[in-house]
């Protein structure tokens, strides 16, 4: 078949409009005014997708709310991750051990106090998040050791205290954007992020001064950001496929903490991942995290090797 | 961020029905599952053969030619009920005696199967009747149906159990799956059409192995799907709208491999000091973005031990071993102590432009440091005979994927099928036997953490890294999930339009 067409103006999805949004105000003075109030240094690490540096380092207390409110969230994805790890390795390890019994009961609802007296006594006493395990247990030739699946629950309560009353741009500057998605299947996610992805083309072909926003990366962290949204509306609704097949496309640039790929998103991808049976899948992303996930990364790696006991490994020359 | 390119284009666009054709560095050097050694032939095999239990959407095992099963209640056999109305592509009904045959040939000593430690746990397989088999395992088996998902063969195309190489079966291969294989094309690429109602009608295969070539036939929609992007090609595909990219990463890692048969490199300071010798950061940098590993397993692995650290670029510390080795440095060379210059053959594949760039930069990285090394670059047959069958090479530069399971065994323990390097240590085999056997995930993880330092110690290949890749597939491809490591499992929910 021979066909003429215009590249880039055939796509299907959803009809867009432009819409206006944070990046356009890059350019005005309220951009500038917020980074004369808070310092350079908090409001990049906020676009680098560092929220707990950008809160030490913001200056006002709006600065620090909005930081807070970031942290906040990284913190409640990794908890989902943790606690459904958790949940499920308690579940399908037959013989587990007591301890993992244990953290498999507090992780299924991190608000009440636990039976476990070590998980109590660390559930009073908690004021700030303890990355470590909780048990470390000598057993036949190696060392066990358990972490708290509550632990990044805890964190994120504790960020949630620090937030407070957040208006205008400094609420959504380096966020995500308005959008309206389709329906939540693996081809739905394709559509959605191409109207995405249009809708912001949109809005910076109608851009009189380009130049910071390009800078910054602006498009491409307003689509990672809304990605990112969509994908928790859709994991917290049950729609796991939807969720990784949005997150995976929706970022190309190896595994690195960016602008373009801020911790929230690595935290979303690997509770997707793992929403999605894929529990080595969201390892990769975790690993991403650093010290920050060294618990639910540990949760996550016994949930892998446990559904892979059974199996017979497949390895090839690439 | 990606820009709407207002480009005026006239381009051949394949009609519904067209194949989804997608690109391979190399072509399958045989299409027979009992000898597959390529991720280029399990993406094929994945599409012309099935197997009795595959990967459901959750990654779970879900019956393919299999109907149902029951397990023994002391789980040391279990019964397998077959769909009854599965043919092979050459009509000829699939029966109970096809799975039995596929076993024993995959165990048959002579077949000399580099997948025969998928079966090593059947002790028996016996055929009830045309739709039923009973497996009689070794030991109790917890979810036996996890381990049968290699792919069934045709024994009605074959005259014994012990199976060569050339046997005729790999120019004609007959299968159950998804695609019927329909010609081997002269260019190298493979025509499959569509059994089904479902999945695209025909996919082609086509053999390309320049990388960046096959970025340019994707965009100009003369292919639609890249299994392997490398990240230089990224930019120029992440600003065409009408492609996606996805991660594919298959738990794979890079390195140079030292034949243990060889007299040169049994001492462990030689081999430490060619280590120590190789700046890999610069080896990665030509060819993209990844992270370097310290052993057998890639750092988001639960097996890495991170206390490990990847070796440091140290070529005068690399000198000082090969010294105390015995070794004497003449200004040019470094001469044994019989007189000869340590020379070393680095076997690499042909057709992978990526690692003829590693396999130069290597060349110049050791031999500016006094060690010879003279590279051969094998086509895929040459190689499967050199490095498998013969293990005829002093070096050899190569890539590991592994599925999610990340099962080193064959590597590494002394008797693994793919353990071409000869590697051998009693301590690794038993912590290797161990991990296969505990029940006990938290156990296995602290044992194949102890392999990762116990191999990165006895230093039987540089450890290279891992590299970030994607798969790029064409927008006119709907509905795809990929999977993690076969690509094509799900080949038949997809839509080409």
């Amino acid at each position: 078949m021979i066909a003429l067409l215009l590249v880039g103006c055939s796509s299907p999805g959803p009809s867009v409009a432009p819409d206006p949004t944070w990046i356009d105000a890059l350019t005005e003075p309220a951009f500038a005014a917020l980074i004369e109030r808070d310092g350079r240094e908090g409001w990049v690490a906020l676009h680098a997708g560092r929220p707990d540096e950008a809160w030490a380092a913001m200056q006002s207390d709006e600065g620090r709310h909005r930081a807070a409110l970031d942290a906040r969230l990284v913190y409640e994805a990794l908890a989902s991750v943790h606690t459904t790890a958790a949940r499920a390795l308690g579940e399908e390890w037959p013989d587990a051990p007591p301890e993992v019994r244990a953290a498999a009961a507090h992780a299924t609802d991190c608000s009440v106090a636990p039976d476990d007296p070590v998980l109590a006594a660390r559930f009073a006493a908690r004021a700030a998040p303890d990355p470590g395990p909780v048990w470390t247990l000598e057993a036949d030739g190696f060392t066990r050791t358990i972490h708290d699946p509550c632990a990044e629950a805890h964190a994120a309560r504790l960020w949630a205290e620090r937030e407070g009353p957040v208006e205008g741009l400094a609420g959504q500057v380096f966020g995500p954007v308005a959008f309206e998605s389709g329906p939540r299947t693996a081809q739905g996610a394709r559509d959605d992020l191409m109207a995405l992805r249009r809708q912001l083309d949109l809005g910076a072909a109608a851009r009189p001064d380009a130049a910071l926003a390009e800078d910054l990366a602006a498009d491409d962290v307003a689509a990672v950001h809304t990605a990112t949204r969509l994908a928790i509306d859709a994991l917290e609704a049950g729609d796991a496929e939807y969720a990784r097949t949005l997150l995976q496309l929706a970022h190309s640039g190896g595994h690195v903490l960016s602008a373009q790929a801020p911790e929230r998103y690595w935290a979303a991808l690997a509770w997707a991942e793992l929403a999605s049976g894929n529990p080595r899948g969201a390892l990769d992303a975790l690993a991403v995290l650093g010290p920050r996930a060294a618990g639910p990364r540990e949760t996550v790696a016994d949930l892998a090797v446990l559904r892979g006991l059974s199996r017979v490994g497949d390895s090839k020359e690439e | 961020m990606r820009r709407l390119a207002p480009l005026l284009l006239v381009l051949a666009l394949p009609a519904a029905g067209d194949p989804l054709r997608y690109a391979e560095d190399r072509a399958p050097g045989i299409v027979n599952p009992l000898f597959a050694t390529t991720m280029a032939e399990a993406r094929l095999n994945e599409l012309v053969f099935a197997s009795l239990f595959t990967d459901d959407r959750e990654l779970r095992s879900a019956p393919a030619i299999a109907e149902s099963f029951t397990v023994a209640p002391d789980r040391r056999s279990m019964r397998v009920a077959l769909r009854r109305d599965l043919k092979w592509h050459d009509d000829v009904p699939l029966t109970a005696r096809d799975v039995v045959f596929t076993i024993e040939a995959m165990q048959a000593e002579g077949t000399a199967s580099p997948e025969a430690s998928r079966v090593q746990w059947v002790r028996r397989a016996i055929a009830l009747h045309d739709h039923s088999l009973q497996l009689d395992f070794e030991a109790p088996e917890i979810a036996p149906e996890d381990k049968l998902h290699f792919k069934i063969l045709p024994a009605h195309l074959f005259t014994s159990t012990t199976v060569e190489r050339g046997n005729a079966f790999r120019t004609s291969p007959v299968g159950s799956g998804p695609y019927r294989l329909e010609k081997f094309n002269e260019d190298n690429s493979i025509s499959m059409r569509r059994v089904g109602a479902l999945g695209p009608q025909q996919v082609l295969m086509r053999e390309v192995a320049d990388k960046n070539y096959q970025a340019k036939l994707l965009l100009y929609e003369s292919l639609e799907a890249l299994v392997r992007v490398l990240p230089r090609d990224l930019a120029v595909l992440e600003s065409d709208r009408s492609i996606d990219l996805y991660p594919y990463q298959t738990n794979s890692w890079w390195y140079v491999g030292m034949n243990g048969a060889n007299p040169q490199l049994t001492d462990v300071r030689v081999r430490r000091a060619i280590t120590l010798m190789t700046d890999v950061d610069a080896l990665l940098k030509p060819i993209g973005t990844g992270d370097r590993v310290s052993g057998p397993f890639v750092p988001s692995s639960p097996f890495y031990d991170h206390a490990v650290k990847p070796a440091a670029y140290d070529p005068d510390a690399g000198a000082r071993l090969l010294t105390e080795a015995g070794y004497t440095f003449n200004g040019r060379e470094w001469l044994g102590t019989d007189g000869q210059s340590l020379t070393l053959k680095l076997a690499a594949p042909a057709s992978m432009d990526t690692a003829q760039d590693v396999v130069v930069n290597l060349q110049s990285q050791l031999g500016g440091r006094g060690v010879k090394v003279e590279p051969e670059f094998l086509p895929v047959a040459e190689w499967k005979k050199r490095v498998w069958r013969d293990r005829s090479f002093d070096l050899v530069l190569s890539q590991w994927s592994f599925d999610r399971n990340e099962d080193v065994y064959d590597q590494f323990h002394s008797t693994g099928r793919r353990n071409f390097t000869s590697y051998a240590n009693p301590e690794v085999d038993a912590l290797l036997d161990k991990a296969r056997t505990t029940t006990d995930p938290q156990e296995k993880k602290a044992t194949l953490r102890q392999v990762h330092a116990k191999i990165a110690e006895d230093a039987p290949m540089v450890f290279l890294f891992t590299l970030d890749s994607y798969a790029a597939m064409s927008a006119r491809v709907k509905d795809v999930v990929v999977h993690p490591f076969y690509f094509f499992t799900w080949v038949e929910g997809w839509r080409l339009e």
